[in-house]
């Protein structure tokens, strides 16, 4: 048996003495002296063709066998075996041929074809198409082999059966694309019924009886077999088992047999939960809720030391975050036989010694001279007290302070650096307060003498150099070498050198007298191959423009093969929003070919979406007493309907029409919208229609008709610019007032106007800004000429900073001025309400309501804008701890400050505003400052709770602005010559925002 | 003669016809290699089979079948690809000289050997260069192996008692005593040891590995046909 294995011959031959090799006599190495006649021949020519005979590389030059050298078996055999290598063939043959001249060796070769798109078709969700195609495992760009295609399948009907289609039935065709050598594999799928839940054979080791545990697997006959099913069953069960404190429970339900002739699957659940665990803490309270979050023993569903030492230590950290610095935290574990109906009970007793109740009051830092104390400061996570807030301190925060600022010094060279904390209890006499001195001692900083770059051609020292930050005279330390190791090798990777190494040495240089300690650094790299791109191929595609793909390709045939191209290609690619999928690999990857053809594959989104919802509305648009802008609430049911196409034409543009509609409000909008318009990838096109029929003000309702074409020139990161031509026609109509008491501002009207806003953002984060700027301008002109009811312009900027000014502490400011002006034969009471300048409210002026700054109608008393406009804004953000929130919440101080005025003329920093006043004979009639121009630079203070949600924050303001205005309004504004009173604006304000104030 | 005038233009038309569609005489290409097995991102190339065929002709007068070979190559690819990975040394040229000097003292003179050599078309750089490569391997293998392999007293008692005393009586000779004999044994049992370890490790790991087999006809061997 042993000695007819082949392999036995080794020993034979290397003396250790199996016998072997019975076998029958060979009939292939009738021909082995063909070997010997041509060993030794001249070769003149070395070929390779294709098996039509077409020749592919007529004068090969870089094989083993060379031309104009002596044949050798071995050296023809080792160029076979290189070509095969490169990965472009899947078969090669040698030949030769005996011209006059000499040997002529041609590779005859079949050339590889590679994975292109994988498509499954006909099938069911789940699995859905993109897991049917990865259970495959078809890399794109790999050799295709059709043998492979059995393991394939195997693994796609494996998928189908973990989703319950035993009775799937594949097929496959192929479609080669011979230009490209790229082989598109069609898989056909006829999914079958889905298979049913079948016997469920119980393994159960609990106490609960059988009938409740099947109650919880929830796994019902009619429950179809899909991985989701199963795995939401032991899930229950599991979430089950803990709640009831079995929090070691383990749940499986795994597949048995499949019975074809009833299409069910036989399963087995296996329930193991033997022992109940009880938590109880022991020195202090604290909430279920909170103790489920700090041990993790109920999220992990298991009880071992290293969770029980784990939530020793959440609790320890937890208390001390309360102030009780000192808190020290056991556990014991103990066994209650009596206590469980259903079982043993292990009981968990967490005891805690709190100690005394603390509060860090400071922080200091001693021995620093290269570093500031504000630097240093800020690279602490200890936090002093402050303003509704405890601070944050802990012995495990403190220790890891400790090491942050040895590791800081360390990066900079002082590898002898020794950093200590000193923590005084009961400072300066008041008990519980704490406060840490961090100690220094430097030691000496090593400095790099000399940097040698060995080893890199195709990379100059002066572009390296551009990424390494140890540079001659710079701080040395193991931390910056490590840097710059990272550096170098992205740098190589991105220039297409996916196997550069990279080594550094470090020697030490005598002392010299005066001098710190000196090191001399050498970077030996080992650039290895580069990689090219052949060619880039596209496909995928069945309505888009291939144009549209290509040009936002960022590899280039005949340039590096980088990394950062193939990732900035995919997020281009997927930025256009007509891709579900984007594939980028390079073809025949594990070939040794150094010139890659570059496979993009891309699979559309669906392209049709439609949307639609139910919903009722209530809205109430004036008060709820009774007087002029008394309204009772109104219901009314709401539809909404949306549809968007994709890729309308193929050029990565989209339609999109959206309606909703309610007796109270109606509003359709149609939008189009194409990037890299002009085929200038960073101008975006978008035209939208709009109609709006809402009752936005109490008097009347508003209907808006507006078409609008902006082109968005995106300039830079920073910089964007947006050019608009925007059509509006506004009406009022159920005017709610006679006639002659219209306003002239409601009268119908339209505007045209061309729009040019710069844009330049410099915020970290526009949602929740803490450092940068934000500049805005923006000009409008509206004219007869170009279908507009009034000529006019209007002008608008606005500048915002925010200051960081320490952890969490930001000081953000804005100011807003704007003017609008008619021109032609246009008035400055012909300029339509809508357009006018409003403020007012959470993201405006704080001390007003909504829209309620500024002019008023003198007539009804309600804001109808304004042409001028300038608005301040000042916010001190601060971090706060509130109770259930923590430290998620901060506070803010505001000071809003500015009004809309009539004209930009009537802007005036006066605080006092004007005051109408009544004859004194009849206290109905108003005698002096009845236009309600209400031109006065109102001041507001406030204050802001700020929750911070991932998405932005949410605020809650509280303003009371320090000067709000009378005004006068009509008792009866149904009747003409009403008599009048004044009425005060509110003083105070509460607005709840999402999103940055400003 | 007129009709044989024209019998003998349209013969000679056809005749020029013929020369004129037939191909131009082509040097007759030979086939000298190709891939008779593709494992992992490697091949076994028909040469090396032929290599191997004559090799064991030259020892042993006659070689496996094409599939046999074809195996033993894929399974000395699998070790010698493990050898390499491992950094294992390659044999020094003393060893390699002693075991060619081994198979050429096995023919009854230099002469016979060498007609030997041309008879199976080798020459003796091939077969340095084969021998370096089996020892490389099999070296390898009792590296690999024989360490793990522990051979008991009451063992070779064992094969003593139940395989070398029968076989050597069966021969009508007279058995040596076993403290004579106990090192033989104890060698053979590990080299045994070995090749069943060897065994298993094969069955355990080609099943593992990417191996593809073309079809072997060494006179006529032809490109594959499947993309």
């Amino acid at each position: 048996m042993i000695s007819n294995r082949p392999w036995a011959a080794l020993f034979l031959l290397a003396g250790i003495g199996l016998r072997c090799l019975a076998g029958a006599v060979a009939q292939a190495q009738t021909t082995p002296a063909l070997a010997a006649q041509l060993e030794g021949r001249q070769v003149t020519a070395i070929r390779i063709v294709d098996q039509s005979g077409e020749g592919l590389d007529e004068n090969v030059s870089d094989l083993p066998l060379r031309s104009n050298q002596p044949f050798t078996l071995e050296a023809e055999r080792e160029s076979l075996r290189q070509l095969y290598r490169t990965g472009r063939y899947a078969d090669i043959q040698a030949q030769a041929s005996d011209l006059p001249e000499g040997l002529r060796v041609d590779f005859v070769v079949r050339r590889n074809f590679f994975i292109n798109a994988v498509k499954v078709n006909g099938l069911r969700e789940p699995p859905s198409d993109s897991v049917a195609v990865s259970s495959m495992r078809l890399g794109l760009g790999e050799p295709f082999r059709e043998s492979d295609m059995t393991a394939a399948l195997d693994r796609l009907k494996s998928a189908l059966e973990d989703e319950g289609l035993y009775q799937a039935k594949l097929t496959y065709h192929l479609v080669p694309h011979p230009q490209t050598q790229q082989m598109d594999i069609i898989v056909q799928v006829v999914p079958g019924e889905r298979a049913s839940v079948g016997t469920i054979n119980l393994i159960n080791q609990s106490p609960f009886s059988d009938v409740e545990i099947h109650n919880h697997l929830k796994l019902k006959p009619k429950t179809r077999a899909t991985s989701e099913a199963l795995e939401r069953s032991v899930q229950n069960s599991r979430k089950w088992l803990i709640g009831r404190g079995y929090l070691g429970a383990r749940v499986s339900v795994v597949r048995g047999m499949y019975q074809p002739d009833t299409n069910r699957v036989a399963l087995q659940a296996s329930i193991f939960a033997q022992l109940k665990v009880r938590v109880q803490v022991l020195g202090t309270k604290i909430s279920e809720s909170t103790l489920r979050s700090l041990l993790p023993i109920y999220e992990e569903g298991a009880v071992d030391e290293d969770l029980l030492q784990e939530g020793r230590r959440n609790l320890r950290d937890y208390m001390q975050r309360q102030g009780y610095f000192d808190a020290e935290v056991d556990y014991t574990t103990s066994e209650d036989p009596a206590e469980g109906q259903q079982g043993s009970t292990e009981v968990i007793t967490y005891r805690m010694e709190l100690g005394s109740h603390h509060r860090l009051v400071g922080l200091a830092f001693s021995g620093n001279h290269y570093f500031r104390d504000d630097l240093l400061r800020s690279r602490v996570r200890l936090q002093p007290a402050a303003f509704a807030s405890p601070g944050r301190f802990s012995s495990g925060q403190l220790t890891s302070d400790v090491a942050s600022l040895s590791e800081l010094y360390q990066s900079n060279g002082f590898r002898d650096v020794q950093v200590s904390s000193d923590l005084m209890d009961n400072y300066h006499g008041h008990t519980g307060d704490l406060f840490v001195t961090f100690r220094i001692r430097e030691g000496l900083q090593t400095r790099i003498a000399k940097l040698t770059l060995v080893g890199n051609h195709a990379l100059k020292n002066e572009e390296l150099s551009s990424v390494i930050g140890s540079t001659a005279g710079q701080p040395y330390s193991d931390l910056n070498v490590a840097g710059d190791r990272d550096n170098v090798l992205a740098l190589y990777y991105d220039q297409g050198f996916p196997n550069a190494q990279f080594h550094a040495t470090v020697d030490d240089l005598p002392a010299r007298t005066g001098e710190g300690p000196r090191v001399d650094l050498t970077y030996r790299i080992e650039e290895g191959q580069q990689l090219r791109v052949a060619q880039v191929l596209v496909g995928g595609y069945e309505h888009s423009h291939p144009s549209v793909i290509v040009r936002e390709i960022q590899l280039h045939p005949g340039g590096p093969m980088s990394e950062s191209a193939v990732v900035e290609t995919q997020r281009r690619l997927y930025n256009l929003g007509i891709f579900g999928r984007v594939a980028i690999a390079p073809q025949n990857p594990q070939g040794s070919d150094t010139s890659k053809t570059i496979d993009v594959l891309v699979d559309e989104a669906r392209r049709y979406t439609i949307g639609y919802g139910l919903g009722l509305e209530a809205q109430r648009l004036g008060t709820a007493s009774n007087g002029p802008v008394a309204e009772p609430l109104n219901f009314s049911p709401r539809g909404t309907l949306e549809f968007t196409k994709l890729n309308l034409t193929g050029r990565a543009d989209s339609l999109s029409f959206k309606v909703r509609a309610s007796t109270l409000q109606g509003r359709a909008l149609l939008t189009y919208s194409s990037s890299n318009h002009f085929i200038l990838p960073t101008f975006t096109l978008l035209l939208t229609g709009t109609y709006v029929k809402a009752r936005d003000v109490q008097t009347f309702t508003s209907t808006r008709e507006e078409g609008s074409a902006q082109l968005t020139d995106r300039r830079s990161i920073l910089t964007t610019l947006l050019y608009r031509l925007v059509y509006r026609r506004v009406q009022a109509t159920d005017l709610q007032v006679a006639p002659e008491q219209i306003p002239l501002f409601n009268q119908p009207t339209q505007v045209s106007f061309f729009s040019f806003t710069w844009v330049r953002d410099r915020r970290d984060n526009a949602a929740d800004p803490a450092r940068g700027s934000f500049n805005t301008f923006d000009i409008d002109l509206a004219s007869k000429a170009i279908g507009s009811a009034a000529s006019f312009l209007r002008a608008t900027y606005q500048n915002s900073t925010y200051t960081h000014l320490g952890p969490r502490l930001v000081f953000a400011r804005s100011t807003r001025l704007g003017t609008e002006k008619p021109f032609a034969d246009s008035t400055e009471s012909d300029i339509p309400l809508p357009e006018r300048f409003f403020a007012g409210g959470g993201t405006t002026l704080r001390g007003f309501g909504l829209n309620q700054a500024g002019p008023r109608d003198p007539v009804t008393g309600f804001p109808v804008g304004g042409l001028g406009m300038l608005i301040f804004n000042q916010q001190l953000q601060f971090p706060m701890r509130l109770p259930l929130i923590g430290s998620r919440a901060s506070g803010g101080l505001f000071y809003d400050a500015g009004n809309v005025f009539n004209t930009f003329s009537h802007i005036t920093f006066r605080s006092a505003p004007p005051q109408p006043t009544l004859n004194l004979a009849s206290s109905t009639v108003c005698v002096t400052n009845c236009t309600n121009e209400l031109n006065y630079f109102s001041h507001t203070v406030g204050f802001e709770i700020r929750y911070h949600t991932p998405v932005g924050p949410v605020s809650i303001d509280l303003a009371y602005q320090l000067n709000p205005a009378n005004f006068v309004i009509p008792v009866n504004t149904g009747v003409p010559n009403s008599p009048v009173t004044i009425s005060r604006l509110p003083a105070f304000q509460f607005f709840v925002n999402l999103g940055s104030t400003f | 003669m007129r009709a044989a005038f024209i019998l003998g233009f349209w013969f000679w038309l056809a005749s020029s016809m013929v020369a004129i569609a037939a191909p131009r005489h082509a040097p007759q290409a030979q086939i000298v290699d190709g891939i008779v097995a593709r494992i992992e991102d490697d091949i076994i190339t028909l040469s090396e089979l032929r290599e191997l065929a004559a090799y064991q002709k030259l020892l042993d007068g006659r070689s496996q079948s094409n599939e046999e070979l074809r195996s033993e190559l894929i399974e000395q690819w699998v070790v010698n690809n493990a050898a390499t990975t491992a950094r294992f040394p390659l044999p020094v040229g003393t060893e390699v000289d002693r075991e060619l000097s081994r198979v050429e003292n096995s023919f009854p003179s230099a002469a016979a050997y060498e007609r030997r050599l041309a008879a199976v078309g080798l020459t003796s750089e091939t077969v340095r260069r084969v021998i370096k490569r089996q020892i490389y391997l099999a070296r390898y293998l009792d590296y690999k192996f024989r360490s793990s392999i522990q051979v008991s007293d009451i063992a070779i008692e064992n094969y003593y008692r139940e395989h070398l005393v029968p076989e050597l009586q069966a021969k009508g000779q007279q058995a040596p005593p076993l403290a004579n004999v106990t090192d033989q044994i104890r060698e053979l049992l590990i080299e045994q040891g070995v090749n069943e370890r060897t065994a298993a490790w094969f069955d355990e790991t080609k099943p593992r590995m990417k191996i593809e087999l073309e079809p072997i006809d060494a006179s006529t061997i032809k490109l594959g046909n499947q993309p």
